[in-house]
């Protein structure tokens, strides 16, 4: 009878003995939960040290939200904090985006860290700080784009949120599945300026805020084991508003890529990495918004755009292009109709400025059973 | 129209790049892989060579005939049809037909006409992508090696430029791949017009022009049917380049048409970082910058059992 094998043993450098429990995403490496739990956390402080992240008796805000991410990244800087000396002051840092039935339950779990892991905690509020939650928003525009406004506020929130409590950087808990779905959906949206700083693990060096991004590349996957292994008490419910659809495919097709081809995820960072924009190309500039004094590319900065609009009812104001650009296009090809044809019906010609109206159906016929 | 716009795009790709300010230069590669984009191409070359006036395309052209099908009998068919075709476009010109397996030829060779040259390394050919165990890796190498094929029989007729039937979708699918296997920073080299090398020119006339576009273009003008089933059709595994195909099918499906048109845009204005350092190429992809392989080049390599890639980098 053919003996039953076990598990194999822990690949750790270590020389472990204990019989491997966990696959690491990252490489493959099989070990058991202490030696997985030590080996992500050495590979966090390598991301540290490598990029000198920070500096000896700087104050850190933690983006927390109370998910995998945010969860993983507080307790893990708390350890290497307390573990390598790095002499950080950390604080976590909440958004209350006013979305009953998700955010509030999730701020509890923040709560439960702050008590835990023995960090002051501060919550800011959307009402407190633009007078709208994001259910009154939802209320007003519908579950649509709701997530242009999520994103934008929370942003800018985090923002004020440390230079409030006097943090002098800002850590969120990006990790690697992050970044590349970043780099793709840049890449999808033409928008080569973010494309080009998107993967830089410290951002915003430019004002008065920088942000890190410690677990950038960690895998998701990873971040899930560690908060398991570690029985960290996360809140993992999705947001009660509709996905943002458009990431929802880039979310699909990255989830793909790392179940077939898992190097894909750091190749997307690595690309993102080497990416710099050609010089012949123009980019916007960056200003100060004349009403917040926030920093931005425009008069006014997007989330003061969002404002305006909400309280004047026009919410398509900084979502979408207005109507009247549009209309203002129309009319202009329309004008340029007989120009844009050829003209000629001779050969058999079936666009718009053919002369022939029979033959413009004929051929319109022709390509219709086509089926394409 | 349609006709007229396809012209126009080849006149535009080779006016705005200058690929043909130098008049000692004029001979090119014209690449037919059997594919409708292929059929087009050769079509608007013959067409551009006929205009009298200051819409002539000023090239001396060579069309390439490349196969990767692996079947003798397969390519006998390939031959026979290659023959018809030569009768209805660019009847004055040279063609050559070779197969993908001319990688393999380590120094220059005289081509033959009439028939399928390199068909003898085939099954050396097949050893080397077959030593590659991860499907995505095989699928990059295959394409890396058939621009080396490309670069290969360039070298051999001494001509330094090579028009490629790339169009727009194929393009656009490449540039994701590339972005997935680590080399954003090469990707304005690989889709847009121009892929300019040591000794060597890639020229993509076709890269705005859609395989849809070309579809109804090739439909109504009769071009259908000098396409040839050129390529070798494999049992599709799941890989990068597969999840990238139906990635994007799913987003046309879903009404999101300039996918395509926006990732092209993208990558031709984007370059790699270290560009200004002006060092040497990978010996195998010949787009990033290395020593000797570039990062996915070293991957494909590790993922290749024996030496197989090493005799393409020495």
């Amino acid at each position: 009878m053919e003996k039953r094998r076990g598990p194999p043993p822990c690949q750790s450098k270590e020389g472990c003995s204990n019989p491997a429990k966990i696959r690491k995403a990252k490489d493959g490496a099989q070990l058991c939960g202490p030696c997985f739990s030590r080996n992500f956390e050495d590979d966090v402080h390598e991301t540290i040290t490598n990029n000198s992240l920070f500096k000896r008796g700087e104050r850190v805000a933690i983006g927390a939200s109370g998910g995998k991410d945010s969860t993983v990244l507080a307790y893990v800087m708390k350890t290497l904090n307390d573990r390598h000396d790095y002499g950080l002051d950390l604080q976590l840092l909440s958004i209350d985006e006013g979305i009953k039935g998700y955010r509030d339950d999730s701020l509890l779990a923040v709560e439960k860290n702050r008590v835990e892991y023995g960090l002051p905690l501060t919550i800011l509020s959307y009402r407190d700080l633009y007078g709208w939650t994001m259910d009154d928003i939802v209320a007003k525009i519908g579950k649509k784009n709701n997530c242009t406004f999520c994103g934008v506020f929370r942003r800018q929130a985090l923002d004020r949120g440390a230079f409030k409590i006097g943090a002098t950087k800002l850590v969120t808990g990006h990790n690697a599945d992050d970044m590349a779905e970043t780099v793709l959906m840049n890449v999808l949206r033409g928008d080569i300026a973010r494309l080009e700083r998107c993967t830089n693990i410290v951002t915003g060096e430019e004002g008065d805020l920088p942000r890190a991004k410690p677990l950038k590349y960690c895998f998701e996957r990873d971040i899930v084991m560690y908060a398991r292994t570690n029985q960290l008490e996360y809140f993992y419910t999705e947001c009660i508003y509709a996905p943002n659809a458009y990431r929802g495919y880039a979310r699909k097709y990255v989830r793909d890529l790392e179940k077939v081809h898992p190097s894909a995820i750091l190749d997307l960072i690595r690309s993102g990495e080497k990416v710099s924009v050609k010089k012949e190309v123009e980019m916007p500039t960056l200003k100060i918004c004349e009403r917040c004094g926030y920093m931005t590319s425009q008069k006014m900065c997007k989330a003061c755009l969002l404002i305006e609009g909400l309280n004047t009812g026009n919410t398509d104001l900084g979502v979408r292009k207005t109507k009247k650009s549009k209309k203002v296009t129309v009319e202009a090809e329309g004008s340029n109709k007989e120009e844009n044809g050829c003209g000629s019906s001779k050969g058999g010609c079936g666009c718009s400025a053919a002369a022939d109206e029979t033959e413009n159906e004929e051929t319109r016929k022709r390509l219709k059973d086509l089926q394409f | 129209m349609l006709h007229s716009n396809g012209q126009k795009q080849i006149q535009i790709s080779a006016q705005q790049e200058k690929i043909y300010k130098d008049a000692d230069a004029r001979e090119t590669l014209i690449v037919y892989d059997g594919t409708p984009s292929g059929a087009f191409l050769l079509s608007q070359i013959d067409d551009a060579l006929k205009q009298i006036t200051y819409k002539r395309l000023m090239v001396k052209p060579t069309v390439l005939v490349m196969v990767s099908v692996t079947d003798p009998m397969e390519i006998q068919l390939v031959l026979d049809r290659v023959k018809e075709i030569k009768s209805v476009f660019l009847e004055s010109v040279n063609w050559i037909t070779a197969h993908i397996a001319c990688c393999m030829y380590t120094e220059s060779k005289v081509f033959l006409e009439d028939v399928c040259n390199g068909a003898e390394l085939i099954p050396e050919y097949n050893d080397v992508i077959s030593s590659c165990s991860i499907p995505t890796y095989q699928k990059e190498l295959e394409r890396v090696l058939k621009e080396k094929c490309l670069q290969m029989i360039a070298n051999s007729l001494s001509i330094s430029k090579c028009m490629v039937p790339d169009d727009a979708d194929d393009l656009g699918r490449l540039a994701i791949d590339q972005l997935c296997l680590g080399r954003g920073g090469s990707l304005s080299a690989l889709v847009t017009v121009l892929d300019k090398r040591d000794d060597f020119m890639l020229i993509r006339p076709l890269c705005d022009v859609s395989k849809k576009e070309i579809s109804i273009y090739n439909h109504l003008c009769g071009i259908d049917e000098h396409c040839i089933p050129i390529a070798q059709t494999k049992i599709e595994t799941k890989s990068v380049q597969s999840l990238t195909d139906s990635f994007i099918r799913t987003l046309e499906n879903e009404k999101f048409y300039s996918t395509i048109n926006t990732v092209l845009s993208t990558a031709s204005k984007i370059h790699n970082t270290n560009s200004s350092k002006e060092g040497s190429r990978c010996l195998l992809c010949f787009v990033e910058t290395a020593d000797t392989l570039c990062k996915t080049c070293l991957a494909i390599q590790r993922a290749c059992t024996g030496d197989k890639i090493g005799r393409f980098v020495r």
